[in-house]
């Protein structure tokens, strides 16, 4: 098995603030937002796969909890956030999604193999909803900013998540022994930073935007008492065969290594869990040591096992790293990502290179302390640049100033667009050549008229489409071609 | 409307043209506050130290 094996991708909220405004507008304004998005696009979502109340373990949930803070913006706003309208989602021509989800402009990446193609797709996510801003401004005239972070300081968090395609056969049970001790650890090397806490226990400065808001090891809740492993089952493609793993721990990176290896640890744990080979950690108390870990920026910070002893995250990647090179050592792209990790973990282990060109959260530390020169973190100032280190504005930015000054070390920033081969190829092929003739587009399939009649293909998951596709001229020979390939 | 031969595509291999994590090996830490009117440093004064506190969003997922 390779890491290429699983689909993946990445959804991204992103922090919205139009002057003048509140959050009692915040629905409106995301949705008059992702309205102004730049085409090409086709305007809709099929809903009817949509399981967003399904647990993993076997059960529906009745309704999905909600932030007892937040619901009394809903009460005060005249529109409902399941209303489609209000969602005004949009295929994009790449086959992304774009769309308001709870007062968020969202876009969810195209599902892709690579990593690399991935951590593409993420950035190009950054460009796309700064077009959007732009677009706005010049709509409605107001003046809007655009973050890409998880937190509004105040205690309201917004997701970035990911998806991973995972066979049926997994189960709950093996896919959360496998994959919990890597969602604590990876933030060691993935987090994004903040200044402060959320849960009312302060600290300066902690790696992961999302460690606060966290309140069980599993559930299948999103909004409120949010849960380290989401236990939601959604495959987005036959449920019979498959399980999509819905991670929600994991924060926004600016640096694309960073996502490259956010998302590169959670399919060693995935892949090591396909071939029974996971390394067993029994974690007694997953949220605890999630918060450990964030709060100690040495490393050390304690992860508390069963039967009373306790590891570290370095331990918890070196385990995974060395495990995956022993059972699936021909994987050129795990050499990529082996690197990359070992290279930051020795950093935080032995100084031996500063990781503040390698870590979002280093880099943002950097910026407060030494740059902005705030003498406590208590200070709004502090909390002011975190923010503005993930501005989208390319002349305000503080993240792209470190670019521009070569402050951090980020070489996949110079990459051009990839070329597709997963089911995003086909949705974005139709939404680019043939957007008349859709009637409904998701994940899972697209619904054509043809000849005046409403027609489904499916867009098979782990299958490699073929870029002659793009070279079909009718709807029709299009449709032929996609019923008709195999996979690869 | 794109047109596919208005894309600049090409096949991604796994590695970058620049190594990945392997930039010479490890480094001392070599920052150091930049010196001068620089762009970064233009960019930090302009950062509203209430921007944060007036910063209020919706809960999302």
């Amino acid at each position: 098995m390779k890491l290429s094996d699983i689909l993946a991708g990445t959804e991204t909220e992103y922090g919205l603030l139009v002057e003048g405004r509140d959050p009692t507008h915040q629905v409106q304004d995301s949705m008059e937002f992702v309205q102004s998005s730049p085409g090409p696009f086709f305007a809709g979502w099929d809903y009817r796969y949509e399981s967003p109340r399904q647990d993993l373990r076997g059960f529906k949930l009745d309704h999905l909890a909600v932030d007892p803070e937040d619901w009394k913006f809903e009460s005060d706003s005249k529109l409902a956030q399941t209303d489609a309208n209000v969602r005004a989602d949009r295929v994009l021509a790449n086959g992304a999604r774009f769309y308001n989800d709870h007062g968020h402009p969202e876009y969810s990446t195209p599902e892709c193999f690579g990593l690399r193609e991935l951590a593409y797709w993420d950035r190009h996510g950054q460009d796309h909803v700064w077009q959007t801003a732009i677009a706005y401004r010049e709509h409605t005239d107001r003046n809007v900013r655009v973050f890409k972070n998880n937190t509004d300081f105040h205690g309201a968090a917004y997701g970035t998540h990911e998806s991973y395609l995972c066979s049926r056969s997994l189960g709950f049970e093996r896919l959360y022994a496998s994959v919990l001790p890597i969602l604590i650890a990876r933030q060691l090397i993935s987090g994004a930073g903040k200044v402060g806490a959320e849960n009312k226990t302060w600290v300066d400065f902690q790696m992961s935007q999302r460690a606060d808001f966290f309140a069980e090891a599993a559930n299948a809740e999103t909004l409120y008492r949010r849960p380290i492993f989401n236990t939601r089952d959604e495959p987005h493609a036959n449920i019979s065969e498959f399980i999509r793993l819905h991670v929600i721990s994991g924060d926004a990176n600016m640096m694309m290594s960073n996502t490259y290896i956010r998302v590169g640890l959670v399919k060693i744990a995935v892949a090591l869990a396909e071939l029974g080979v996971a390394p067993a950690w029994a974690i007694s108390d997953p949220v605890r040591s999630f918060q450990n870990v964030s709060r100690d920026l040495s490393g050390n910070g304690r992860i508390e096992l069963d039967r009373g002893s306790h590891t570290t995250a370095l331990h918890i990647l070196d385990d995974y790293l060395t495990s995956y090179a022993r059972h699936c050592p021909e994987d050129d792209e795990f050499l990529v990502l082996e690197r990359l990790c070992r290279r930051r973990m020795e950093a935080i282990a032995t100084q031996s290179e500063d990781p503040t060109r390698l870590i979002d959260w280093a880099a943002k530390k950097y910026v407060i302390e030494e740059l902005g020169e705030v003498q406590s973190f208590r200070d709004p100032m502090a909390q002011s640049l975190d923010l503005a280190y993930c501005d989208l504005d390319p002349d305000s930015g503080l993240f792209e100033g470190l670019l521009e000054e070569e402050l951090v070390d980020d070489p996949l920033q110079n990459d051009t667009e990839p070329t597709q081969d997963s089911r995003a190829l086909p949705r974005a092929i139709a939404v680019s050549k043939f957007s008349d003739d859709i009637l409904a587009c998701c994940w899972r399939s697209i619904v054509f008229r043809v000849n005046g009649e409403p027609r489904e293909v499916t867009l098979e998951p782990n299958r490699r489409y073929s870029q002659s596709l793009w070279q079909l001229s009718t709807v029709e020979s299009f449709i032929r071609a996609l019923e008709s390939e195999t996979p690869s | 409307m794109i047109i596919q031969g208005e894309r600049t595509t090409r096949p991604m291999s796994p590695e970058p043209e620049r190594k990945l994590g392997d930039e010479g090996g490890p480094t001392k830490p070599d920052l150091k506050k930049p010196g001068g009117p620089n762009e970064l440093m233009k960019r930090l004064k302009k950062v509203d130290p209430d921007q944060a506190k007036k910063y209020r969003q919706r809960s999302g997922q």
